[in-house]
């Protein structure tokens, strides 16, 4: 069923790219990747990596010196760009802060605070070092008890945690917990940074390309990892927004824990239903931001998805940009979107190569200017876990 | 302020295996309590090829979810659903860990597809065959209030029931030091929003917690996120109009419940 446009009052997305919309547009215009050969830690394997310089040098704020891991740093470094606390502080003055939810996506949190301890840990007793602070860092909800505690908002709140859809399905949650009236505007988004579970857990599944993702094209062989933070802010209503989310759509593959359906049938349920509760046809979409990660059968099975619909839209994967951001895909993409409708900058699918003649699809290989009235983004995620969203302009 | 009604409960815990089980024991004036090991059973749903690559706190909450569809007599394939759970599998993470700390790290695929978050709800996915949208979710204390409001809004917005799992295993040596669960517990309720009886009333205000007289329950319900229930669910076995509030964050879930 149709539901109501809610408007997206402000975004932000810091990755490979750059901190903060200037700098990633800038380099969404051209054809330099975020993407380079792994420097992170001692990983024992030939990769390509989005990482962000300088997460090392600036811990989290002092009062919140607790939650201090790369996952919040970084979360900070996202919150802080494109005045989104200030966003966030107007709404807050709008609403009380109990009127203000926060839903986050994050798959993997401050994990790398444990894998540090048990590198260090007592091997005598095999106790991990004092300093361990297992509750605020390593946990799943630490990224949303420290935004919440950043922010100063005391609304519902909960991380999300589904693999590669987490913080795409934060918009729908938010979405119902305004409508039920739970909340008058939500913080949306996620964090997810560089560690050695992702990178080593990937790569035991054969799911690592060597060399930079090739999202689409023919030589494709998997994912580059990439880290990122992202966020936005929706409101019950507001005089004027960027965009709007107009529909969604989340379904599951029941197929298997690592490998997507390969008719992507859940994939295509997402699709229909976001379609169908934002009110429009596929023919009315001008850009799809494709899941697009670069492994073989993702990319065949979103293909297969994406046949059943009518469209004409622009297509791209922009994961040759940032990498496959996991937990954070979903904002981060979802803002990639939201600047394609706000600035007419249609991101080019880099990284491609020689197309797949197998992939009916065309993707755009270059960025170019195009109004975007309509779009959408999808994120089909590990475990089957899929969700598909819709932007409109805010009227 | 949401109405739902519950259409079907799971229990798995120390001495409350299943619900009538567990009603008989929790009812004012009840069974008397004798906590045990925690007994959990094997998932009658996953394939047997699936099971073998399932840890105890993944059979934990499908065995929970099973019960609770069982109990409300719904194909499980029809339902959303929503897990939640605070500490995920922290057996798993450890596993991980020490792969990792180790000279060549070596990490096998079913050990990282076995560490996400929604491992639980990827298995129940395939064990159902359910094309249906499902979460999972991570919120401290409050993975059941939580858990709860998130499915009621899901059975608000497509009109069906929902599946909440939450479900909380205790971590081995040394992770149970940071953080220490004393017994593994899960609890699965298919919730259904409307206003037909008997029903529930969720709010959100500030208050108490609500606390179990028997110290041993008590201590149940303060040893385990996911046992931070058992006050909705000892009213539920009473039968009787009540109201409970259970830990949502810095407020309270107020829960009403009206009787048939």
């Amino acid at each position: 069923m149709p539901v109501t446009p809610i408007p997206v009052t402000a975004y932000t997305l810091s990755n490979a790219l750059g901190r903060g919309k200037s700098a990633v547009l800038a380099r969404l215009r051209g054809s330099d990747s975020g993407l380079r050969p792994c420097d992170f830690e001692d990983v024992g394997f030939p990769c390509w990596i989005g990482r962000i310089p300088g997460i090392e040098e600036v811990p989290v704020r002092a009062d919140l010196a607790e939650f201090d891991c790369r996952n919040n740093r970084l979360a900070q470094i996202g919150l802080e760009q494109d005045g989104f606390t200030q966003a966030v502080e107007q709404a807050r003055q709008r609403y009380g802060r109990e009127r203000i939810g926060l839903f986050l996506g994050t798959s993997t949190s401050g994990i790398r605070e444990a894998e540090m301890a048990y590198a260090h840990r007592d091997r005598a007793n095999d106790s991990l070092p004092s300093g361990f602070r297992y509750q605020t860092t390593q946990n799943c909800y630490s990224l949303t008890d420290f935004c919440r505690r950043y922010l100063d908002i005391a609304g519902p709140a909960f991380s999300i945690s589904t693999a590669c859809s987490s913080s795409s399905k934060v918009f729908a949650a938010a979405r119902r917990h305004i409508d039920a009236g739970l909340c008058d505007a939500a913080v949306v988004g996620g964090t997810d940074s560089l560690c050695l579970t992702t990178l080593y857990g990937f790569h035991s599944l054969g799911l690592i390309a060597e060399h930079a993702c090739a999202p689409w094209g023919l030589e494709r062989a998997g994912i580059s990892i990439g880290e990122a933070a992202g966020f936005a802010l929706l409101e019950r209503d507001a005089k004027d927004a960027p965009a709007a989310l107009l529909g969604y759509g989340e379904s599951s593959d029941a197929h298997h824990m690592s490998t997507p359906h390969p008719e992507g049938a859940g994939a295509a349920r997402a699709i229909e239903l976001a379609l169908r509760s934002a009110g429009i046809p596929a023919g009315e979409l001008d850009y799809i931001n494709l899941h697009g990660t670069g492994t073989r059968l993702n990319d065949s099975s979103e293909d297969r998805a994406l046949q059943h619909f009518q469209h004409t839209a622009a297509c791209s994967s922009t994961k040759g940009w940032t990498g496959h951001t996991l937990g954070a895909a979903g904002i981060t993409e979802a803002a990639i979107t939201l600047l394609a409708m706000e600035t007419g900058l249609v991101p080019g699918n880099l990284g491609l190569g020689e197309a797949d003649p197998a992939l009916t699809t065309p993707v755009r290989t270059i960025s170019s200017e195009q109004t975007v009235n309509y779009a959408m983004s999808n994120s089909f995620g590990f475990g089957g876990s899929n969700c598909s969203l819709v932007f409109g302009r805010y009227r | 302020m949401i109405h739902i009604r519950l259409l079907g409960i799971g229990l798995i815990g120390p001495g409350l295996d299943g619900w009538s089980d567990g009603a008989r024991v929790l009812r004012d004036g009840g069974a008397a309590y004798a906590r045990r090991e925690t007994a959990i059973p094997a998932p009658a749903l996953l394939p047997a090829n699936e099971r073998r690559r399932t840890t105890a706190c993944i059979k934990l909450a499908l065995a929970a979810a099973e019960q609770a569809v069982r109990d409300a007599d719904l194909d499980p394939a029809e339902l959303a659903s929503v897990f939640s759970s605070s500490h995920g599998d922290m057996r798993v993470s450890d596993n991980l860990c020490r792969a990792l700390a180790s000279e060549d790290r070596p990490v096998s695929p079913t050990q990282f597809h076995n560490s996400v978050h929604n491992a639980p709800a990827g298995y129940w996915s395939i064990a159902t065959g359910s094309r249906q949208p499902s979460t999972s979710l991570a919120v401290a204390d409050s993975s059941f209030s939580a858990g709860l409001l998130e499915a009621a809004l899901q059975s608000r917005a497509n009109g069906h029931p929902v599946l909440l799992t939450t479900y909380d295993h205790p971590a081995p040596s040394p992770l149970n030091s940071a953080a220490p669960l004393i017994d593994p517990f899960a609890v699965a309720v298919v919730v259904q929003a409307g206003k037909q009886e008997p029903r529930l009333r969720l709010s959100l205000e500030t208050g108490e917690e609500s606390r179990l007289t028997r110290q041993e329950l008590e201590q149940l319900r303060l040893g385990n996120p996911a046992a931070r229930a058992l006050p909705l669910l000892a009213a539920l076995a009473d039968g009787l109009p009540a109201t409970v509030h259970l830990p949502h964050q810095d407020r309270q879930l107020r829960i009403d419940l009206e009787s048939a």
